[in-house]
């Protein structure tokens, strides 16, 4: 047999090949990843070491999601690296499922299936695979649904297998929608794709309507069991998820019709067009940057690969093109269907998934709507299969190259905020509980203060047993208003999402300044209200700061756990940074200087002015003036626009006998021309 | 048999030659001509409008000579015929992009006989292309359109010279000049000279089936071509200079820089030439579906739909049932094909080449779509190309091609729309202004808050300003000009306090005054009417402090109160006094409480109460509440005080600033004023 041959007939080269694509495109930083945005809720909960956490967490959304959860982290525990492969097998799973059920309900349309399947894989209005540990349920999901419809395609045929492929396949069915409401939709189409398929046995229309029941009604009752349990019990419990339409509609029907009818129009656009043409945006084409030539070259790559595999492996239907294209008919009305029932739950939760990167968890369910109607609309326009794979491969490659260079993003984000956690914990060894950090924005991409908060509490309240969090994170301007009037001394505040609980004080606020690359964390202090161009805010908050609540000799000093947080840095400037600043926390001028003059040797340079400043003060508290002076230029020379601040801490270190030099370094540094608004 | 006849009649009307361009005259009247007598002027419409009034062909040359001194001709033809009628220049312009694309549609029909379906889709989808959307801004494009007619007009004559050898001679040599006059209106098409060649080439294929033959006679055929072609670069690069101490607006790349790196600027040419690319191929089309578009309540939207719908059916019946090559796989359509991807290519590549070159883009600015008038031709070829090739049969070729059309149409409907709102709105502007400041000195700035509108530059509000108060003006001493005073905070307005020199000169015109002799005006379309701000409106709602700030060089003795010249109006250009709504009474109670008239000032209340008409915002109601209080109708007063604070939040402190300066009258008056006055203190929490 030839070697063609061999591969036309292995059963396993299109689902080896998604594999590859899928691996490639989200997994070629694998090793690089981190957690994200609501991957730290689950982080969070599994640092209680106690199941129950998650039941009373998950009480407030999706009560059943938990499983998955308490399946796999006994087994994987919480390592970036393992969640990342397994979204990413969930994922092809999901693929493969549909590669298999689909190809059961159009047996001649192997190629086009294949295209089908290749855009799920880089379908670009979702850019959250790498939120794996949130996802995977998602994925989950979609993987048990293609599965489920599997197994119900393939009992038509096995009078045999009948009850157990039925039986697995509802159980699958019920998981799913018990898992997350967002694919209910889905099981809409399971009567479609049987009706296709009974179709094409020619059958008269009684024995046709008879087995097509029979071949429902294990799934119809799985559904309804579901919506007993989504209309019955679950409305007993605390939600956010309500279905508020149907309420809507009656208070204002007119109104409402015409925003519902507004809002799916914009849906289904922004799902099949702008979505598409996304990764096409011109204002990306950056020839410079090498990322994107990386990612449009294995795009480029991938795309002629596939397209050469599907058009000579695929079984060529040498009638299609004379006898009735029942396939895009079907197909585009299955696939618009699906579009419109799969965000229908957005819908009448009033959620619209055209509203950007928040509401991504809502473009999943359409997904396979989506592509399918993409798919058979360009087989119905193009029917010849180098047009088709041109117009396809065109959308499959750019959303493939946009998805990379989303994945980088995100290894960027996790190199960043690893950079912010072990910074934090090389300065703080412990934190006393009871602590609010407060920052002035959000260090970094990609997460909000909520999910700040959960990895803060993963690293210093190891092994905890309560939901009353030791310590909390808060964004300055996300805090005032309907927590705290304004940021005042003396303002207590109880803080609560879902299951967890913080009691804060605005005397007990830690405040933390970061910006990744540019500088390293700093720890403020009350002097650093004293820094130029503070918004009135932020003024506010610094003079609430109290770098005291820091405890450098704790009894056990914590450190992020690496499984999550990755190895320890390399020490470099920013952690000799940190030691220098824990040492003027502490008064111990001696040891600040010793540090910064090693780290000097070593050739390490502070990355912003401001981490001149322990050091300035170390060498004024140490009766060594000239250094002083020689450091408060080299600071200015870096931020002009702070002279102000490095003039005032001549004047706010209260030590004896340094008139003159003060007087020299007003001098030299121009302080009076810098507070007259020259600089210098 | 009735229906057979019925069908074969349609079909025999709908194969008449003059179906076509009746269509194509059918779908650009829908579009753009439906409003026509709603539009107006828009941006750079005012700076050729504004010259029109300068009433000197010199000046208008002088102006010119910075960039394009040859475009004028337009303006001299056009002006004493269409002078400053927006409407007229409406239908001009309509009518030179109308001709522009019919000449290219005949021009192309005579090349490829065969091909009327995807030549007719050319026409449409270049009528109603949708990467330009400034058709409406017909002043300032007349200049642009009469280039592209004039060059189809100089392909007619070259395809007529080929058809009718006889007449070679004359009708190359009228081509050329044709030609020649395009590319020195503007240069803006010149690259699409390279149409002609190949044009020629597919001419003499039939006639000269070997190729290097063929090439020597299309190279001979085009060398006529070349010398205006040459002319014309001489002409811009070695003769034409820049006047003295200005760079060129439209010079091309840096050749320093060039030299310099020259693979750095590679890459960013072929960036900006790659992103502009996919703009026109992809975005420009899909913009016309773009989600946040989709208004089910607006009718526009529903009337652009429904127009696209039925002008995209009636296209595609019209150049199926005409068609004879069917769209099917046979080697002529190959040829077909591989000619419009070359030709569309090189029309693309060249259009864009006078933009590109000077280092602008189609995808930056907010006027930039302009630039796409010259990549316009290559790319619409290119897509229609490409669904053509793409599309299986001609149904689904149709159903492409008119849903583009049909998008395009319903897009360009609801900018349309915007404009002739936008004109509304400029005229309510400038008669309430009028109301407001019948006359003003010379020399006065105007301080705007902010632009007062869209779809126009701080300039264009300058020009319309000296338009309507100075009809004898001098160039190079224009009485007023328009600042928006944010933007030109520390550099042309060098700070927001008296004393201080302003001025503003673009090209030959010059404006000279001080920030002692402005007016701060203050506008929000819609919300409110137009303002003219005192020092004290400090406390003012809706102001930021930069505004407070601007508002107390706010000089009212700039504004006159009577207008000594009749000719001082806007009724010519923005057209008869609209009905007396409530901003007319309040513009005149404003002036008239400036010049004290106070009896004038209730006069205008009383009017506007009996009328039931109200303002929007409080601060409407300040110069009543001072008449109504300065003619001892104190309960009047009190009641307009407690209204304005009621429709306007945070309006206390300014109401109480008007109450305190109504002391000294309130000390004159009886016990009534005193505790009137008591009460709105007590009530507002005055200080």
């Amino acid at each position: 047999m030839k070697l063609t041959d061999r591969v036309k007939n292995n059963r396993w080269l299109i689902p080896l090949t998604l594999l590859g694509v899928v691996f490639i495109t989200y997994g070629y930083q694998l090793s690089r990843m981190g957690f994200y945005w609501d991957d730290w809720e689950i982080i969070y909960l599994d640092h209680f070491n106690n199941q129950k956490a998650y039941w009373d967490l998950f009480l407030y959304g999706n009560p059943l999601t938990n499983w998955i959860y308490l399946m796999l982290s006994p087994l994987i525990g919480m390592n970036p690296l393992a969640w990342q492969i397994v979204n990413i097998l969930l994922r092809w799973v999901g693929i493969v499922g549909f590669w298999w059920a689909l190809r059961m309900v159009w047996p001649k349309r192997s190629f086009e299936i294949g295209w089908v399947c290749l855009l799920l894989a880089v379908y670009p209005a979702f850019s959250r695979q790498s939120m794996a540990v949130t996802y995977a349920r998602h994925f989950a999901c979609i993987a048990l649904f293609a599965m489920s419809l599997g197994l119900n395609l393939l009992a038509l045929d096995n009078k045999r297998w009948w009850w157990l492929l039925t039986v697995t396949g509802a159980f699958a069915s019920l998981l799913q929608l018990i898992t997350l409401e967002y694919f209910f939709g889905l099981e809409l189409l399971r009567p479609l794709f049987l009706w296709i398929r009974l179709k094409q046995r020619g059958e008269n229309r009684k024995k046709f309507l008879k087995e097509f029941i029979r071949q429902w009604l294990p799934y119809l009752l799985v559904l309804l069991l579901f919506a007993g349990y989504r209309f019955g019990w679950y409305p007993l419990m605390p939600r956010n998820n309500t279905p508020v339409l149907l309420q809507q509609i009656a208070q204002n029907p007119t109104g409402e019709i015409i925003r519902i009818a507004n809002q799916i129009l914009k849906d289904v656009a922004h799902l099949t067009i702008e979505n598409w043409l996304a990764p096409l945006d011109p204002g990306e084409f950056d020839l410079r940057a090498k990322a994107n030539w990386l990612s449009w070259g294995t795009a480029g790559s991938i795309t002629l690969i596939c397209a050469w595999l599907l058009m000579k492996f695929t079984k060529q239907d040498e009638k299609s093109g004379n006898e009735r294209d029942t396939f895009s008919r079907e197909a585009i009305l299955i696939g618009l269907i699906g579009l419109l029932v799969g965000v229908n739950p957005a819908w009448i939760t009033a959620a619209q998934s055209t509203g950007g990167d928040p509401r991504d968890q809502f473009v999943l369910a359409p997904m396979i709507g989506v592509v399918l109607f993409i798919t058979a609309a360009v087989h119905w326009f193009s029917r010849r299969r180098l047009q088709q794979s041109i117009l396809l491969g065109v959308l499959f490659a750019f959303a493939l190259s946009s998805q990379m260079q989303t994945v980088n993003k995100y290894r960027l984000s996790r190199d960043t905020q690893n950079d912010f956690y072990w910074q934090l914990a090389w300065r703080a060894p412990a934190i006393k509980p009871g602590t609010a950090v407060m920052g002035t924005g959000l260090p970094f991409d990609l997460a909000n203060d909520l999910h700040i908060a959960f990895a803060l509490n993963t690293i210093y309240d190891q092994n905890g047993k309560s939901h009353d969090a030791p310590l909390w994170y808060f964004k300055a301007d996300g805090i005032t208003g309907s927590l705290l009037p304004a940021l005042q001394p003396g303002k207590d505040f109880d803080y609560r999402h879902q299951s967890t609980h913080f009691k804060g004080t605005t005397d007990k606020v830690l405040v933390a300044e970061y910006q990744y690359g540019t500088s390293c964390l700093h720890i403020i202090t009350t002097e650093d209200s004293q820094r130029t161009g503070l918004s009135s805010e932020d003024s506010k908050l610094f003079k609430l700061a109290k770098p005291d609540l820091i405890n450098l000799h704790p009894a056990k000093a914590f450190t992020p756990p690496v499984s999550t947080f990755g190895p320890e840095p390399e020490h470099g400037w920013c952690y000799a940074y940190q030691k220098i600043d824990s040492a003027r926390q502490q008064q111990n001028w001696p040891e600040a200087i010793r540090l910064f003059e090693e780290a000097d040797a070593n050739g390490l340079k502070p990355k912003s002015a401001f981490e001149y400043v322990p050091v300035i003060q170390a060498y004024l508290r140490t009766d060594q003036p000239e250094k002083a002076l020689a450091d408060s230029l080299k600071a200015q020379e870096m931020d002009k626009d702070q002279t102000t601040y490095f003039c005032s801490l001549w004047k706010t270190t209260p030590v004896s006998g340094l008139e003159d030099w003060a007087k020299k370094a007003g001098t030299a540094l121009k302080c009076d021309e810098a507070a007259g608004g020259k600089l210098p | 048999m009735i229906s057979v006849n019925w069908k074969k009649r349609v079909h025999s009307w709908l194969s008449q030659p003059w179906i076509f361009p009746v269509l194509l005259a059918a779908v650009m009247l829908l579009v753009y001509g439906l409003q026509i007598r709603s539009l107006g002027f828009y941006w750079d419409d005012w700076e050729d409008i504004f010259l029109f009034h300068l009433k000197s062909p010199v000046e208008l040359l002088k102006y010119f000579m910075y960039d394009r001194p040859t475009t004028i001709w337009v303006y001299l033809v056009f002006f004493p015929i269409l002078g400053d009628n927006p409407a007229r220049w409406q239908v001009v312009n309509l009518l030179l992009r109308y001709f522009s694309v019919l000449g290219l549609w005949w021009t192309f029909l005579q090349v490829w006989p065969r091909r009327r379906y995807e030549i007719g889709w050319l026409a449409l989808l270049l009528a109603i292309f949708p990467g330009f959307f400034q058709q409406t801004i017909a002043v300032a494009y007349s200049r642009q359109f009469s280039a592209l007619l004039l060059f189809v007009v100089s392909l007619v004559l070259t395809v007529l010279s080929f058809n009718h050898r006889r007449w070679y001679v004359p009708l190359t040599m009228l081509a050329a000049v044709a030609s020649f006059t395009q590319m020195m209106t503007i240069e803006y098409f010149v690259g699409l000279e390279i149409i002609r060649p190949y044009l020629l080439w597919v001419l003499f294929r039939g006639e000269i089936p070997d190729r290097r033959k063929r090439l020597f006679r299309v190279i001979q055929w085009w060398l006529p071509y070349v010398i205006p072609l040459a002319g014309f670069i001489t002409w811009r690069f070695l003769i034409f200079k820049p006047i003295p101490g200005t760079d060129d607006p439209n010079g091309v790349i840096n050749l320093a820089l060039l030299k310099k790196d020259p693979a750095g600027m590679a890459v960013h040419l072929a960036q900006n030439i790659l992103q502009d690319f996919l703009y026109l191929l992809i975005f420009a089309w899909s913009n016309t579906l773009q989600t946040n578009q989709i208004d089910l309540t607006s009718k526009a939207a529903w009337f652009g739909w429904i127009t696209g719908g039925l002008a995209a059916l009636a296209s595609a019946v019209v150049l199926t049932i005409k068609d004879t090559s069917n769209g099917e796989d046979k080697p002529e359509n190959h040829l077909f094909l591989i000619d419009w991807l070359v030709l569309g290519g090189l029309a693309l590549l060249a259009g864009g080449l006078p933009v590109w070159i000077t280092d602008r883009q189609i995808i930056v600015g907010q006027w930039s779509d302009r630039f796409s008038l010259g990549p316009m031709i290559g790319i619409t070829m290119i897509v229609i190309m490409l669904v053509v090739w793409l599309g299986y049969k001609r149904l689904q070729q149709s159903v492409v091609l008119g849903l583009l059309l049909m998008l395009s149409i319903s897009s360009q409907i609801r900018e349309v729309n915007r404009y002739r709102l936008n004109w509304e709105i400029q005229r309510d502007y400038y008669w309430q202004f009028y109301w407001r400041v019948p006359a003003m000195k010379p020399g006065t700035a105007l301080f705007g808050t902010k632009m007062p509108f869209g779809l126009i530059a701080d300039y264009s509000v300058s020009y319309a300003i000296n338009i309507i108060y100075a009809p004898d003006m001098d160039a190079r001493n224009l009485p007023y000009w328009f600042f928006s005073s944010m933007r030109a905070y520390g550099n042309d307005i060098p700070d927001f306090i008296p004393g201080l020199p302003v001025s503003y000169s673009i090209r030959n015109l010059k404006f000279t005054g001080s920030t002692s002799n402005g007016i701060v005006t203050n506008y929000k379309a819609g919300d409110a009417c137009v303002r003219i701000l005192k020092p004290e409106d400090e406390f003012s709602p809706f102001l930021s402090s930069a505004e407070a700030k601007l508002a107390q060089i706010s000089n009212l003795d700039q504004i006159l109160n009577i207008n000594p010249d009749p000719r001082v109006t806007p009724a010519r250009i923005f057209g008869p006094e609209p009905a007396h709504d409530w901003c007319y009474y309040y513009e005149k109670a404003d002036l008239a409480a400036q010049f004290e008239q106070w009896d004038t000032v209730a006069n205008l209340g009383d009017e506007a109460s009996s009328k039931n008409l109200a303002p929007a915002v409080g601060m409407e109601y300040e110069p009543f509440i001072t008449g109504y209080a300065r003619n001892g109708d104190w309960q009047t007063a009190y009641e307009l005080t407690k209204k304005a604070d009621k429709i306007t939040g945070n309006m206390g402190k300014s109401l109480c600033g008007d109450w305190s300066r109504l002391e000294p009258v309130i000390e004159k008056s009886g016990a009534e004023a005193r505790d009137i006055s008591n009460k709105v203190k007590d009530e507002l929490k005055c200080p």
